[in-house]
């Protein structure tokens, strides 16, 4: 009732709900999934607040590049974006983010999975959560233990 | 010796530019004979499509995506300077800005020209295009999908659904597809106003430039199946390879330009269809939409399609995930996990348990975390981190793999069987003395309770505009009965896991019965709120209990403001998806305006004999009055 009441008489303020998001540098964290609770009309679409940056062909910036994620920073954007579900299927040894982040740094899946779950620790909590430090982590897991079989 | 090298290269230099243009205007001269402008390929590259005062116009509104002038109005002009364009020995140059190049900035116009050519010999210049070959190599898979994005009522933003594309990869060396790393194509409008009126009014009004955006399907990952607790319809559709390279191919002719946004006809859905129709001018999809799109009457077209639609799949959102993980438990577990979430603490009895028991207490936990508190868990340093880190922690301690929810395609939900989101009714209304009167309804959208159930919400009631006429014949007078610009109920029941209130919401005109008036008027807002309980599954029954407020101006001797409010109750049985009853009442004390006690009680029952027709039957008292009704509907 009060989201709606929101909605219907307010019908705007969002900019409340962006969050500071984005401290790889790819800048990209602050897409949250623009909080758009509050806009009856817009419930035919979702507009492109925040991002601008995966304008097709235009946009550039250090993480995209003409629509597409750039060169090098697939890894990156993708621990950076998918943090929070990374670190649960970590913590469960088995997922989706998980087994997506195996095959884009060309692990092998389950050995990636069962190194993440022991390292769980280590990656996601010892970070505080911090982006960098959680791809910092996995790469020196990835480079002590070649079990996970990644690049092979 | 420096003179006839540069003598050489200058006569190359010619040579060369003599030759594009000559091979330009050999073009020119078989596209003037085979009439290549009207092709329908090139009709839907630019985006020509019927307008309303008749004759065809392009929808692009950027003036850059034309090389001619004329080329909104003109395809033939547009055609003859693409083709100068291509051969245009500066724009060709090697050290060209890629962005600058034709042929680099439309690909897909530049594969159909060639594919007009076909064998005849004609000298094609040569230049490489790496930023739109990164983009390509980037997206390109064989297969594409509609996604639809399902209503979730507690956001009322998604409460017409929202469709997109995604470009499905081919599996990986190990046979598995991974759907986070595919991209989406996505169709939005610009927003450049936070205030919701002006917002509403541009968005109607075809005020907002809209542009096309591809985006990782993670994001669209994050953003519906966790942040809005939206299951996502997946269609997967029967393409060709070739029509995929011709969608990426094009979708970048699109990526910098502006098409003006229309909330509720050139929309996200819309243009879906407009570019799977540039890339394969075969499909027909627009030609079948009707004045008004709405995502979700976009899937039925697209099922309507012989043939057009491989598969379908259902990826569960975080609250259905977590509703089917709970489903699994044992009563103790179930215990056990609400106990942790009132604690915010895994309690210690949780050790005996055996290792297998726990992994399910603290992966529904989590869920049930990621659920209720989706947007809190994305903000650093908030209060739940401390608790689902706590969580987490424990579940990672524990050496046991998690086993993958499986969630079955929930065949009641399937948007692509719902009635049509317009509904027309006629009937009859029985009251006492010469009032009886004719009744014609018209609603724009979307799903009452009572409609057939199929592809809708079980909880969930939106409207918006709904309208009733009636027409009494003894008296010869025509009346409006109700005008609701917007309604919405929520009644999600409770259960251990989820305890959301229940609420609603109208803001309407309607005709109101008391015993000094038979035709006052009534303009307003109510809203209400309360419980709801399941009572059983077979038949589907709920019970909802609240309370419910009116406000707003009445119109019975004189112009004078409303307000009372009182307990609701309802209840809501579901016989069969096509056959559903509900018992209202509402009592309520009118505390300005008539001061007095109200209660009004209802029975209503529909059966749908399809899911385009029905019947619904009503009795109303209002105490002082009695009416009964009966209504045939028909959804479109």
């Amino acid at each position: 009732m009060k989201k709606l009441l929101v909605l219907m008489i307010s019908l705007g303020g969002m900019s409340a709900f962006a969050g500071n998001y984005g401290e790889a540098g790819c800048g990209l964290g602050s897409v949250v999934m623009g909080k758009d609770g509050n806009q009856v009309l817009a419930s035919t679409t979702n507009d492109t607040s925040g991002t601008q940056t995966f304008g097709i062909s235009s946009g550039t910036s250090n993480c995209v590049d003409g629509g597409t994620v750039a060169i090098n920073r697939e890894v990156p954007m993708f621990i950076e974006v998918n943090r929070i579900a990374l670190a649960k299927d970590s913590a469960r040894g088995q997922g989706e983010t998980l087994a997506g982040l195996a095959q884009l740094m060309g692990c092998q899946e389950h050995a990636f999975g069962q190194a993440m779950k022991s390292n769980y620790d280590a990656i996601f909590v010892k970070t505080s959560m911090q982006p960098t430090a959680i791809r910092t982590g996995i790469e020196n897991m990835v480079q002590k233990n070649h079990t996970q079989a990644c690049g092979a | 010796m420096k003179f006839p090298i540069f003598f050489i290269f200058t006569m190359l230099f010619v040579h060369a530019q003599a030759d594009l243009k000559s091979s330009a205007a050999q073009i020119k001269s078989w596209s003037q004979a085979e009439k290549w402008d009207e092709d329908l390929t090139w009709r839907k590259l630019l985006h020509f499509e019927p307008t309303t005062f008749g004759g065809l116009e392009s929808q692009v509104d950027g003036d850059d995506f034309f090389f001619s002038p004329q080329g909104k109005k003109d395809r033939k002009a547009e055609l003859e300077a693409t083709i100068e364009a291509f051969f245009s020995q500066e724009l060709q140059a090697s050290d060209q800005d890629e962005k600058k190049v034709p042929m680099c900035r439309y690909p897909a116009r530049f594969s159909w020209l060639k594919k007009k050519v076909g064998s005849r010999s004609i000298d094609w210049p040569v230049r490489q295009c790496p930023r739109f070959e990164k983009f390509k190599k980037t997206l390109i898979g064989p297969g594409v999908s509609l996604i639809f994005s399902s209503y979730y009522l507690n956001n009322p933003s998604s409460a017409f659904g929202h469709t997109f594309l995604r470009i499905n990869k081919a599996p990986a060396e190990n046979g598995k597809r991974y759907e986070l790393l595919d991209y989406g194509l996505n169709y939005a409008a610009n927003r450049d106003t936070d205030n919701g009126l002006v917002y509403a009014f541009k968005g109607l009004f075809g005020m907002f430039s809209g542009t096309f955006t591809t985006t990782p399907f993670y994001y669209k990952v994050r953003e519906y199946s966790n942040a809005e607790s939206r299951d996502l319809w997946d269609y997967e559709l029967n393409i060709s390879p070739e029509t995929v390279d011709h969608l990426i191919e094009h979708v970048w002719e699109l990526g910098p330009t502006l098409i003006n946004y229309w909330y509720l006809s050139e929309n996200c859905s819309y243009h879906m269809f407009s570019i799977l129709e540039a890339a394969d001018s075969k499909i027909d999809l627009l030609s079948r939409l009707k004045t008004f799109v709405i995502p979700s009457d976009t899937v039925q077209v697209l099922w309507q399609v012989p043939g057009l639609v491989k598969a379908v799949h259902f990826r569960p959102s975080i609250r259905t995930e977590l509703l089917t993980r709970a489903r699994d438990l044992t009563s103790d577990e179930v215990d056990l996990v609400v106990k942790t979430i009132k604690l915010k603490k895994v309690p210690d009895e949780i050790s005996q348990q055996s290792l297998k028991s726990q992994v399910r207490i603290l992966d529904t936990t989590v869920d049930y975390i990621d659920f209720k508190y989706s947007y809190e868990i994305q903000v650093e340093g908030a209060e739940i981190l401390k608790f689902k880190g706590q969580v987490l922690n424990r579940r990672s301690q524990i050496d046991l793999i998690s086993e993958p929810v499986k969630v079955d395609l929930p065949t009641l939900e399937k948007p692509h069987e719902a009635h049509g989101s317009r509904r027309l009714g006629a009937g009859y209304l029985m009251v006492k003395e010469n009032a009886s009167r004719y009744l014609l309804d018209y609603k724009f959208a979307l799903h009452d309770q009572l409609d057939p159930i199929q592809g809708y919400p079980e909880y969930a009631q939106i409207t918006f505009f709904n309208f009733q006429a009636s027409y009494v014949e003894v008296t010869r007078t025509l009346a409006l009965e109700d005008w609701t610009l917007f309604e919405v109920r929520s009644n999600t029941p409770f259960s251990n896991l989820q305890n959301d209130l229940s609420w609603n919401f109208r803001v309407a005109t309607e005709r109101v019965r008391n015993e000094n008036c038979d035709y006052c008027r009534w303009s307003g807002v109510t809203g209400g709120a309360g419980g709801t309980w399941s009572l059983g599954s077979s038949p589907y029954a709920l019970l909802s209990l609240g309370v419910k407020g009116i406000s707003g101006l009445h119109s019975e001797n004189s112009t004078q403001i409303w307000l009372g409010a009182g307990p609701e109750v309802r209840l809501r049985i579901r016989w069969s998806p096509y056959v559903i009853s509900m018992f209202e009442a509402w009592e309520r004390l009118d505390l300005q305006g008539s001061e007095r006690v109200y209660f009004q009680r209802g029975l209503s029952h529909q059966y749908s004999f399809s899911k385009a027709n029905g019947v619904r039957v009503g009795y109303m008292d209002y105490g002082f009055d009695k009416a009964g009704s009966v209504q045939l509907f028909s959804y479109y």
